[in-house]
């Protein structure tokens, strides 16, 4: 009965695993986040719930969060800057001591955790949800340089409100490219979602524009409901680009905003939004648990790092087998992590992980479309539940795309207040 | 090992105590062992967790939103299983993600998650 073995190994493990399992009998395992996004924050407000014994210190350095997701909604437009921001006093009433800082080293032996005002914090179990970092220079000519003029603003925050000032400044007329990566990446439909939402805002206020997507793939989430969405709404507005037509860009000239592709075609702009390769955030790197991809790969019953003990990696970051790098899956994701230390660090069995995502693109006010999944955990292996994977209908009604565009805004005023309270 | 084998032995227990209130109907089995209930409870919890990324903390809807995503806190757990299964079984007209959401969880989880948002809601639910 290997699956037997199995649990008593886990369970001899935890028995043996130093001071953590000793001190939680006597009521005070620390546990450190680093990250206060979808993943981490939900990590650390769930813990402080199902083990209220468990001292969670959150690591994050802005004192209000700006989110990747609706942050299309602010390019376009739709959504005040502010309502894309959270910040941490309702994490703080739940009992989480939140430090606004940089996270800069870890020592896996010390069991110690540096940070950039030089506060070492100790844990017995440290969770990783650092995001994404972008890989400079993996394309060529984009560097931290090039995004101050062609910016990727796929981190929220500076470059998403410089991004929307060069829309807003681009002459009708004019040209807007984006460069879209090869999988995987954050938040895998959200580059044709941005394509969706500024083909509105060029629609309405320079008709006369041309969008032009330069694609390292030939395929991408929900590809026919946004080909589709886009041909009603847009005409030939949109223009995709796929990696068969030579949609792959290899260099970039940001002075220039001009990029060029694997086969030799020059691409001029008028604004350049660069999506380049990411990787898992810096502190992942520092930690020890990334492999050779630059993601952080881990077991599936509890997000447990593969490569150390004692520390668990969750979000965009980990290398989660069929689940989507989003907002969504992470916090799913932060809930099985704060499961699983609660009942570890108080002696209780393993509670079994279970994770669902959904995703919802805007491609128009009241325009919605979305993608679905729900996944389990098999021998330390993600996989899918049959048949629970899947999107919107091709050709639905318009009151369906109303009911979804409906549901995406009140999915993020709902995942927003599960997390930072609002 | 001693310690394995007591984890081990609360799971047998919890899993049979599961599979019996999944089965009987109303289920009353909430008063088994306080070990066994607790793993239910933090395994229905962690389930539960799932819903509310969408329907809101606890089950409830913030404020501001449209209603276009129902509570789920406070509905009879009779009334919000027999909606789970119609999600599965494709007979809900109108409907978006749940078919699909819903093709990932078995009877015995629908049950535990009708039960758990039929419970009235917590101070910190």
């Amino acid at each position: 009965m290997p699956h037997l073995q199995r649990r008593q190994l886990l369970a001899s493990a935890a028995a043996l695993a130093a001071p953590a399992f000793v001190r939680a009998q006597g009521a005070s395992a620390r546990v450190v986040v680093v990250g206060g996004g979808f993943g981490g924050a939900t990590v650390a407000r769930y813990l402080r719930r199902w083990a209220p014994q468990i001292q969670v210190t959150l690591v994050e350095p802005a004192e209000r969060f700006v989110t990747c997701p609706f942050s299309n909604h602010y390019l376009a437009g739709l959504r005040p800057w502010d309502s894309i921001q959270h910040g941490y006093d309702g994490l703080r009433s739940a009992g989480v001591q939140v430090v606004h800082a940089h996270a800069k080293d870890v020592d896996g032996a010390r069991r110690q955790l540096r940070l950039d005002t030089g506060q070492v914090l100790h844990w017995d179990r440290l969770v990783l949800s650092p995001g994404v970092d972008m890989r400079w220079g993996a394309l060529e000519g984009y560097d931290q340089a090039a995004a101050e003029l062609a910016p990727h603003a796929w981190k929220a925050g500076a470059q998403t409100q410089l991004l929307r000032r060069q829309l807003e400044a681009m002459p009708d007329g004019g040209r807007f490219v984006m460069v879209i990566p090869d999988n995987p990446f954050r938040c895998p439909p959200g580059p044709y979602e941005r394509a969706s939402l500024v083909a509105h805002y060029l629609k309405r206020h320079k008709p006369r524009s041309k969008l032009l997507l330069l694609d390292a793939k030939n395929n991408f989430s929900k590809k026919e409901l946004f080909l589709q969405g886009w041909k009603a709404l847009y005409g030939d507005l949109v223009e995709w680009i796929s990696l068969a037509q030579d949609g792959q860009v290899v260099r970039v000239d940001a002075p220039a905003l001009e990029v060029e592709t694997a086969f030799g075609a020059r691409h001029k702009a008028d604004v350049l939004n660069v999506i380049p390769p990411q990787k898992a955030g810096l502190i992942a790197e520092r930690a020890g648990v990334t492999d050779a991809s630059g993601w952080a790969p881990v077991r599936g019953e509890n997000l447990a790092s593969e490569r150390v003990p004692g520390m668990h990696v969750l979000g965009d970051a980990a290398l989660a087998g069929p689940i989507p790098k989003s907002g969504f899956a992470a916090n799913n994701q932060g809930k099985v992590v704060a499961a699983a230390l609660a009942a570890e660090l108080s002696g209780r069995p393993a509670p079994t992980a279970w994770y669902a995502n959904t995703c919802y693109s805007l491609l128009a006010p009241g325009y919605g479309i979305s993608v679905v999944g729900v996944y389990r955990a098999q021998d330390g292996r993600l996989i899918d539940l049959p048949h629970s994977v899947g999107v919107s209908p091709l050709d639905a009604p318009p009151a369906h795309r109303a009911a979804e565009a409906r549901q995406g805004a009140d999915w993020y005023a709902a995942i927003s207040a599960d997390i930072w309270g609002g | 090992m001693p310690l394995a084998r007591s984890i081990h032995t609360q799971t047998a227990i919890t899993l049979i105590a599961f599979t019996v209130c999944a089965l009987a109907l109303p289920c009353a089995a909430q008063t088994a062992a306080p070990a066994a209930a607790a793993l239910q409870n933090l395994d229905t919890a962690l389930l539960a967790a799932n819903c509310t990324t969408c329907h809101g903390p606890g089950g409830q809807p913030p404020a501001g939103s449209s209603g276009s995503i129902p509570a789920l806190r406070g509905q009879g757990s009779a009334a919000l299983l027999e909606r789970m299964q119609a999600f599965k079984a494709g007979r809900v007209a109108g409907a978006t993600v749940m078919p699909l959401l819903m093709q990932g969880y078995d009877a015995a989880q629908m049950q535990a998650l009708a039960q758990w948002f039929a419970q009235p809601a917590k101070a910190k639910p």
